[in-house]
């Protein structure tokens, strides 16, 4: 009884360690679309992404920024933004900024 | 106990691997002026040149009703190399396409250079491209050239999900 207590803490610890920001989060697996911010500029032709990975939920590596997602689509006038995580058993993670703009 | 850990990795690896589910590869935005598809990052032609490091990303924005699509890449190489033109060639090295490039950005990554460079084309050669039994060559030219070629293998996998992407394009437009 001990050890199924004990796995299941670890699996829970171990899951939780390598969870990217979502709105909704699934310790076992994450694969959510979620907006996070807006401006005035309503017209997107160009679109640019940015990614930032997790391993084991002790090495993080990336550039998940507004910048280099714009820069990567050469977007001078941001329309809007999304987000899209992804994690599975918090082993591997992913963030992606998604900018959208002309 | 061990089993169940790489039981655990093996399922993590597995899903990893799978990453050509579609809902993760494209976005679509609809808006005024005509819906906006984009096909994510796609790390998957070679080459064989010794100057160019790892593999060509490319990906593709869309603006439904426009006869052109925009098609950008990123390109690793030990030294500078701006490019001045694009070219897509077919299997047999005939020539389809030639548009001059736009680079937008070159910028130094520990020992190698990580360049952004993006072609207008039009979009119906596009899709006629996806639809060949062999990859298309991408051929960078400035002041030398380098050829990218997508693998057999992977070439198939891709253009069955660029063709499914291009379908969403058509039913939704």
């Amino acid at each position: 009884m001990k050890k199924i207590l004990f796995c299941l803490a670890a699996g829970a610890f171990l899951c939780s360690c390598g969870v990217t920001k979502s709105p909704v989060i699934g310790l076992l697996y994450t694969d959510v679309v979620s907006g996070k911010a807006v401006t005035s500029n309503k017209l997107a032709t160009k679109v640019g992404i940015s990614t930032a990975t997790a391993f084991l939920g002790l090495i993080a590596t990336g550039d998940a920024s507004y910048q280099t997602a714009a820069k990567n689509a050469g977007i001078t006038k941001i329309s809007h933004v999304d987000e899209r995580s992804f994690t599975i058993f918090g082993l591997y993670s992913t963030y992606e900024t998604i900018v959208y703009g002309e | 106990m061990n089993k169940y850990v790489l039981l655990i990795l093996l399922t993590t690896v597995s899903f990893v691997g799978n990453t050509q589910k579609i809902h993760r590869q494209y976005s679509f935005y609809p808006q005024e002026g005509g819906n906006v598809y984009f096909i994510h990052p796609q790390k998957v032609f070679e080459s064989g040149n010794d100057e160019a490091l790892n593999k060509l990303a490319y990906d593709i924005t869309y603006l439904a009703g426009k006869d052109s699509a925009s098609f950008t890449f990123t390109y690793y190489t030990h030294n500078v190399f701006k490019i001045d033109f694009v070219k897509l060639l077919t299997d047999k090295k005939d020539v389809l396409f030639e548009g001059k490039a736009i680079t937008y950005f070159i910028q130094p990554e520990k020992n190698y250079w990580r360049q952004r460079a993006s072609v207008t084309l039009p979009y119906e050669l596009l899709a006629k491209l996806f639809q060949e039994d062999n990859s298309f060559i991408i051929s960078l030219t400035g002041e030398k050239s380098v050829n990218y070629q997508m693998k057999p293998k992977v070439w198939k996998k891709q253009s069955q999900l660029v063709l499914k992407i291009f379908d969403v394009v058509k039913y939704n437009s």
